[in-house]
């Protein structure tokens, strides 16, 4: 009988067990047996952690009955790196290991087909890697930002657009009601789609995107021409990789290592050496207060905006990847990434999403659509 | 998120105060607040009209007697104005702000070219106030009389031609535009970096100067002297008469102005300065306040005589001691008192401007340089320390105001008290950039070898960005020449021509680089193009030595100066050597940290790496890196001075013993010494200008290192390291070493705090056991730099550090203000 | 393995010190502000800043056998999938704006000190000297040995700071060679040790008692870094207090308040850690604690404290 394993092997998006239950089910179609791995590949790795063991038999029996509106049966792993997979040694030392090869035995022994793998953009590299060592997988993109080349929807970005549009009203209404500015951060390191969709979505006046160097002076000015109509109230969404076009960084010693040790250390430009979260949204509002005269506040979504119940269009995205997933592994197309090219789900090598972001266009019809709304976008 | 820590300018700056420290004096609160708010300084031109005027109607008599007369006419007719507040009164204008003088006999010819400048300038960086009524009196009186007869324009006709070119390019008619490839500064200033003798004027009044000059004129018989010397001595008769004269009508006028003041306490003040006026500078000051006032007479009337562009004010804690010691003693002052008349000193020399007319000297003394230095420590002429109570006193005054001028400076040596250093740490990190700390470890030795006894070298005053002075045994006034480095290494790539100067020949004819198959091959061209330029640096300073005498006379400054007083001549006649003085001239070479980097990245690249053919860099630099960008960045990353690099630290010792060697080899007549100095004060920047891309990775026009630094940004490893490398850059067996100026930029950061002080203590400490001649600090936030280039009136009055003098940020030019914000900001752990 | 040697050091012991960086680490402490040091081997570091893009330059593209380094963005800045990267370095040798260079060398005993005695002028003044730092320097104990034992012999003072999370053997090997030794004292708990550190402390802490009852003569100083929400109470500091103290030759216990905002996203080794959100320790909460422990060593409050060996 042909056994495939699946796993999710990225950080939280809503909706997960979707794509769990449509493989499941697919495979139960083809009389396929499925293993679950938890925790990315911890389950293999590390099952003396697991009571019941680290994989878990799936099959419809286990899945049907799950809500498919929240939680993960499996658990996912942010960042995790199967050759890089730390662990404490005998002698009490903290160290990194390349376990690689203990996953490609594991797969030989227990006579697996291929292992489908919900797999974040980062995620991609390491199963590439693990592609070549010998692997076969088939892998699901999933992204809260959009942001893996070669699909034009990743699984989770829906449903997180949702939420980000639903908070964006609040926070409008909130700023409105308070008279001030709101700015406020979304995901998006290296793709603005959720900042830049979420922004038409409620009409906001500005979207900052990491694809765009924004000049907040300009974003001042726009904003002070709409204000008066709006009396004194705005909203700015800004993706979390934005980031200025005039910044006074110069590049500096390449070894300012112990700086960083120090207390209240500083960059070469005076700058903190380690930006975090929250981060853009600050900048964006301290800018814009003292260019206007207005208040802002600034809002970041975090990590909250990863978790909720999946949207309609996600819950039919999981189920039709993870039962497309399956179809893929028996035409024998491991190696691949699931992709909805609209109107066709097919998959694609995956090399096609490795080193690539699906990043905004300058001249895409969203960024159009966005300047003819009177949206700015920073430039 | 906790701020950046700021410097205490900083924080006054934020907090809106303009009290940085200590205990300010309303009256001088409000006389900064005047001051500061008064803007851009102002022209004055009495002192050009009246000397113009005088020396008009004494033509045909010795030069020396025409200047005596002309300060005497200029005392009589100068209008006298005395402030609200003012304590210590003197001023040759007639506002309560920053004044500037010009000087026709100088420069006369380019006064209209100046003054237009002056004007465009408005509103923005560099500009000086001049009104339409001054300007008209210039053209229609000054520019008529002086055109073609100023020193400036004599001294280009008077050069060989082929100096001449070097230094003004191919036009003969251009007397402005400097090439920058050999510099001169005598047309920019009378004297170069003078401190006069003050504790003359302040112990024997001008009263026991007069009666020297007397005794000396009626012992005259000799008919040699009675030609040569008698001349000087009815001068220096004159000059005395017109010094007290214009203390007088200063003491008339507070009598009188006195008379009619309603409020008793200013009555009072009035009261005293027309007694003090009365008194001083004609007999010797008695108290401590008559002391600053005769002080105040002494340099106003060196800056009416000429400009010095760098007038030192000497030992202050050593010779106003006595006074303030008596007046302590007897009750006259307090600590508090004293701060007050210092305050009040300061504000009058913080007035005063001085202006370059001339565009190249103006961009080269940018923020309107003038080196008022205040020596404070250091040793006594018996080779102990000197610090003294003054000592701290006087820096203590300099905190608590954001001035420019004066400019505080420290001799530091290895017995300078632990608790005298942590009070200049504690100054230094207030973050106006001074004091600058000068080292008798260095200079002392310096002064032996070039012929000063032990005594005399102990007693060396500081004067100019970084030099020194001994008041009555040096007489070197014409200001120095020397070459810019980063020509010397463009033509050293270009057989001798200047891309900026349409590649005319400017230098010698060497080789093709791409014939080079060792580095040696471009040692001898850059030693041969050196020796080229060399000569006519030195050629046209003795130039200025044979024509100053024609032009110039300072019968104020030689009557102060022992040597002078003896031998009954003025200073500038000392091209004829003064028997007994020590006597320099100096050669200024600027950019060395450029010319380091750019040999080491021809060493490293094409001959011991190989990364690059001499095709590949010489194209890239032809194109100034456009399209070359990798090229560039190999250059930018190659080995850089600064760094603890054995070898490329090594070709800065190289450099360095190639220009003292060739000095060594051709000193003045009298066996008197040429002096290598590399100070750029801001002239690294026009310097940089005129300077196509170099091998360092630079582009063509980018400013130039500056002193003896690394280049900008390139000392990675912190100050221990980067001090270390310039130790080692440098050869110290020559007496023709002169002064070379180190810049040091902290972060306020690095050193907060207590534990700060005592690092930066251990910092300055090691730079003295270096033996190293100066350095200078800047401790601000890059931020802080960066927010007053966008927003300069909120930070009109931060005071940062250029190059042996601080000024405001808001008086540079755009490319000067990047070119402070590129210094390295030193990062410690 | 020298991850970097760093000039004009002033935390890291008496005076002022060159620090030198050994590479390697035995913990995984989550508040970690220098994740280069922690791996035992050369890595890539790349600082997109000076990257000058693959108009002008793109050499390092086609040297990564892993495909690694990619350039897809409109700034034309190559970019490191540090998933792919091994860390062969053959791209360094090709990038001539030094982008990408290498964090981590191997070094002899000779080298390290001919640079770091460009500093020896300035240990006279302050009292200064070497210290090896990391990482975790006593995971290379014959090198630290040797590095410190010919230190000592060039006339320098001598530091290491440590963890302590090493063999005892390591611990004697080291330990004789050393004038001043800065070490952690993190968490006391052995089990939120190794929830925050990865490793629990038992080892640590017999180190510690060991080494200051075997080596009377090395002058100890504590160190906390102090964690908001983690090791910042009271009782904490005087259980660590109470530990210390019974031993004269801990001669302090400082806090180092770290600072620490967010992840190291943009980090030069683009690995992205799992690094909380910490703030700052406020200044009253410093003070008192820093009171507790003055108090505890029998000297008067001050403002600012400056360590004397």
């Amino acid at each position: 009988m042909t056994r495939i394993a699946i796993h999710l092997d990225g950080g939280y998006v809503p909706g997960l067990n979707t794509v769990i239950h449509g493989a499941v089910r697919a495979a139960a179609g083809l009389g396929w047996e499925v293993i679950g791995l938890h925790d990315g590949f911890d389950g293999l790795l590390f099952p003396e952690r697991y009571p019941e063991g680290g994989t878990i038999p799936l099959t419809p029996r286990h899945v049907e009955p799950l809500s498919n509106a929240s939680g993960c049966l499996l658990g996912t792993a942010p960042h995790a790196d199967p050759f890089r997979v730390q662990q404490l040694k005998a002698d009490a030392a903290v160290c990194e290991t390349d376990r690689s090869d203990e996953l490609l035995a594991w797969a030989t022994k227990s006579g697996i087909e291929a292992v489908i793998s919900v797999a974040d953009s980062h995620a991609l590299g390491g199963l590439w890697k693990l592609e070549r060592r010998g692997l076969r997988t088939l892998s699901v993109p999933q992204s809260p930002e959009n942001d893996i080349a070669a699909t034009d929807l990743a699984f989770g970005f829906s449903s997180v657009l949702d939420f980000t549009v639903d908070i964006l009203e609040r926070a409008r209404e909130a700023a409105a009601a308070a008279g001030r500015i709101g700015v406020v951060e979304v995901p998006g390191l290296y793709a603005g789609w959720l900042a830049l969709q979420s922004a038409i979505a409620v009409g906001a006046d500005a979207a900052l995107l990491p694809e765009i160097r924004y000049d907040l002076s300009r974003v001042a000015e726009h904003l002070s021409r709409r204000l008066p109509a709006s009396r004194g109230h705005g909203l700015v969404v800004v993706a979390e990789g934005s980031t200025p076009l005039e910044t006074s960084e110069t590049p500096g010693p390449a070894h300012f290592l112990k700086s960083s040790l120090s207390p209240g250390a500083t960059g070469p430009a005076g700058a903190r050496i380690h930006v975090g979260r929250g981060q853009s949204a600050k900048t964006v509002a301290e800018g814009l207060q003292r260019r206007l005269n207005h208040t802002t506040q600034a809002l970041d979504l975090g990590r909250i905006a990863l978790a909720g119940p999946p949207s309609s269009i996600d819950r039919q995205l999981g189920m039709s990847y993870g039962a497309a997933a399956v179809q893929a592994v028996q035409q024998g197309r491991t190696g691949s990434l699931m992709a909805f090219q609209a109107p066709h789900l097919d998959c694609v090598p995956l090399e096609q999403a490795v080193n690539r972001h699906r990043t905004i266009q300058k001249d895409c019809a969203w960024v159009q659509v966005a300047r003819s709304l009177g949206i700015c976008l920073g430039d | 998120m906790a701020g950046p820590v700021l410097s205490t300018q900083e924080a006054a700056i934020e907090s809106g105060k303009t009290v940085l420290h200590g205990s300010v004096t309303e009256r001088v609160t409000r006389m900064y607040a005047a001051i500061r708010t008064f803007g851009p300084p102002r022209l004055t031109l009495d002192r050009a009209l009246f000397f113009t005027e005088s020396l008009r109607e004494t033509e045909g008599q010795p030069l020396v007697l025409r200047w005596a007369k002309a300060l005497k006419r200029f005392v009589e007719k100068v209008p006298v104005t005395i402030f609200p507040d003012e304590l210590i009164v003197g001023r040759p204008n007639t506002w309560l702000g920053r004044w500037g003088i010009v000087y026709p006999e100088l420069d006369g010819s380019i006064m209209p070219a100046g003054v237009e400048m002056f004007r465009k300038n408005k509103g923005r960086p560099g500009e000086v106030v001049v009104t339409d009524a001054d300007a008209a009196v210039i053209h229609d009186t000054l520019t008529p009389f002086w055109a073609g007869k100023d020193y400036a324009t004599n001294f280009f006709h008077e050069l060989p031609e082929e100096t001449r070119f070097l230094i003004m390019g191919p036009d003969p008619a251009n007397v402005m535009l400097y090439t920058c490839v050999v510099l001169c500064t005598s047309p920019m200033r009378h004297s170069q970096n003078w401190t006069p003798d003050f504790r003359k004027i302040l112990n024997r009044g001008v009263k026991g100067i007069r009666e020297e000059a007397q005794t000396r004129l009626a012992a005259l018989n000799d008919p040699h002297d009675l030609v040569f010397k008698k001349a000087f001595l009815e001068a220096v008769l004159i000059t005395c008469d017109a010094m007290t004269h214009w203390s007088q009508r200063y003491a008339a006028l507070a009598r009188e102005s006195a008379a009619k003041e309603p409020d008793p306490k200013r009555k009072e003040e009035l009261e005293q300065i027309a007694a003090i006026c009365d008194w001083v500078p004609e007999n010797p000051a008695r108290t401590f306040r008559e002391a600053l006032q005769a002080q105040w007479w002494a340099q106003l009337f060196n800056r009416i005589e000429q400009t010095s562009s760098a007038l030192g004010q000497g030992r202050m804690d050593q010779y106003l001691l006595p006074f303030y010691q008596k007046d302590l003693a007897e009750g006259r002052i307090t600590k508090d008192t004293a701060l007050e008349l210092f305050h009040c000193l300061w504000l009058q020399m913080s007035q005063v401007t001085e202006l370059k007319l001339n565009p190249v000297a103006a961009a080269g003394t940018e923020g309107f340089s003038q080196f008022s230095d205040v020596c404070v420590g250091g040793l006594t002429p018996d080779g102990n320390d000197a610090t003294n109570e003054l000592s701290y006193l006087i820096l203590e005054s300099m905190r608590g105001l954001q001035l420019t001028s004066p400019d505080p400076c420290v001799r530091i040596h290895a017995n300078t008290p632990d608790a005298f250093l942590h009070h200049v740490v504690e100054c230094i990190k207030d973050g106006k950039g001074y004091p600058k700390l000068l080292n008798d470890e260095m200079v002392v030795p310096f002064y032996l070898s070039n012929g000063a006894s032990l005594k005399e070298a102990f007693d060396w005053h500081i004067s100019g960005c970084c030099e020194n002075r001994l008041p009555n045994r040096e007489t070197n006034v014409t200001g120095g020449g020397g070459v810019n480095y980063g020509s010397l290494v463009e033509m050293t790539l270009r057989q001798g021509r200047l891309k900026v100067l349409k590649d005319i020949q400017f230098g010698v004819p060497t080789a093709d680089p791409r014939t080079w198959t060792t580095f040696d091959e471009v040692w001898n061209a850059f030693c041969a193009q050196f020796e080229h330029l060399a000569r006519h640096a030195q050629i046209q300073q003795y130039v200025a030595m044979r024509l100053k005498p024609r032009f110039f006379a300072a019968p104020a400054t030689s009557m102060l100066h022992d040597l002078a007083m003896e031998q009954c001549r003025d200073l500038h006649t000392h091209g004829e050597y003064f028997e007994g003085s020590i006597q320099h001239a100096t050669f200024e070479a600027i950019g060395k940290g450029t010319a380091i980097d750019s040999l080491a990245a021809i060493k490293h690249l094409i001959f011991d790496t190989k990364q690059l053919t001499w095709d590949e860099l010489l194209n890239a630099m032809e194109a100034n890196w456009v399209g070359h960008e990798a090229v560039r960045q190999l250059c930018l990353n190659s080995p850089k001075y600064g760094n603890g690099i054995d070898w490329v630290d090594d070709i800065g010792f190289r450099i360095e013993t190639l220009l003292l060697e060739y000095l060594e080899r051709n000193p003045q007549p009298h066996q008197q010494a040429f002096l290598l100095r590399q100070i750029p004060v801001t002239f690294h920047v026009p310097l940089g200008k005129v300077t196509w891309a170099t091998p360092n990775g630079r582009r063509a026009g980018e400013y130039l290192s500056e002193g003896i630094s690394a280049s900008h940004g390139m000392d990675v490893k912190g100050p221990t390291v980067a001090l270390s490398s310039i130790a080692r850059g440098r050869n110290r067996s020559f007496r023709e070493k002169g002064g070379d100026l180190i810049n040091l930029k902290f972060n306020p950061a690095n050193v907060a705090g207590e534990e700060g002080t005592r690092r930066l203590m251990q910092v300055v400490r090691t730079w003295s056991e270096l033996k190293l001649w100066h350095v200078q600090f800047n401790i601000l936030n890059r931020a802080t730099l960066l927010a007053a280039q966008k927003d300069p009136e909120k930070y009109r009055n931060l005071v940062v550090r250029i190059a042996g003098y601080s000024a405001y940020f808001v008086d540079l030019s755009p490319a000067q203000q990047a070119e402070i914000i590129a210094r390295t900001e030193e990062h410690l752990g | 393995m020298v991850l970097n040697i760093q000039h004009f050091c002033t935390h890291d012991g008496p005076g002022m010190r060159t620090t030198v960086f050994l590479k390697g680490c035995t913990l995984r402490c989550k508040w970690c502000s220098n994740p280069e040091s922690i791996h035992p081997r050369p890595e890539l570091a790349y600082n997109p800043a000076k990257c000058i893009g693959r108009t002008e330059c793109g050499f390092c593209l086609p040297k990564c056998p892993e495909h690694a380094i990619f350039s897809t963005d409109p700034d034309l800045k190559v970019r490191i999938n540090w998933t792919l990267c091994t860390n062969c370095s053959q791209c360094v040798s090709a990038c001539p704006p030094g982008a990408l260079s290498l964090f981590g060398h191997e070094l002899t005993v000779e080298e390290v000190l001919a640079e770091v005695e460009q500093d020896s002028p300035f240990y006279r003044e302050s009292g200064g000297g070497i210290t090896l730092s990391g990482g975790e320097c006593q995971l290379q104990p014959d090198f630290a040995a040797a590095l410190l034992e010919e230190a000592r012999h060039r006339g320098m003072n001598t530091a290491i700071e440590t963890a302590f999370n090493v063999p005892w053997e390591n611990v004697e090997k080291v330990l004789p060679h050393v004038d001043v030794c800065l070490h952690d004292h993190k968490i006391s708990d052995p089990e939120r040790h190794r929830k925050w550190c990865g490793a629990d402390n038992r080892r640590i802490q017999e180190n510690q008692k060991r080494a200051y009852e075997t080596f009377p003569g090395v002058k100890f100083i504590a160190r906390t870094p102090l964690i908001p929400g983690v090791n910042d109470d009271e009782a904490h500091i005087r259980a660590v207090l109470a530990f210390i103290r019974p031993h004269p030759n801990v001669i302090d216990y400082e806090l180092l308040p770290y600072f620490r905002f967010g992840e190291s996203k943009y980090g030069f080794l683009g690995r992205v850690y799992e690094l909380e959100d910490f703030q700052p320790p406020s200044e009253e909460l410093l003070a008192r604690l820093r009171a507790i422990i003055d108090e505890a060593f029998g000297r008067a409050t001050a403002i600012t404290r400056k360590t004397q060996p």
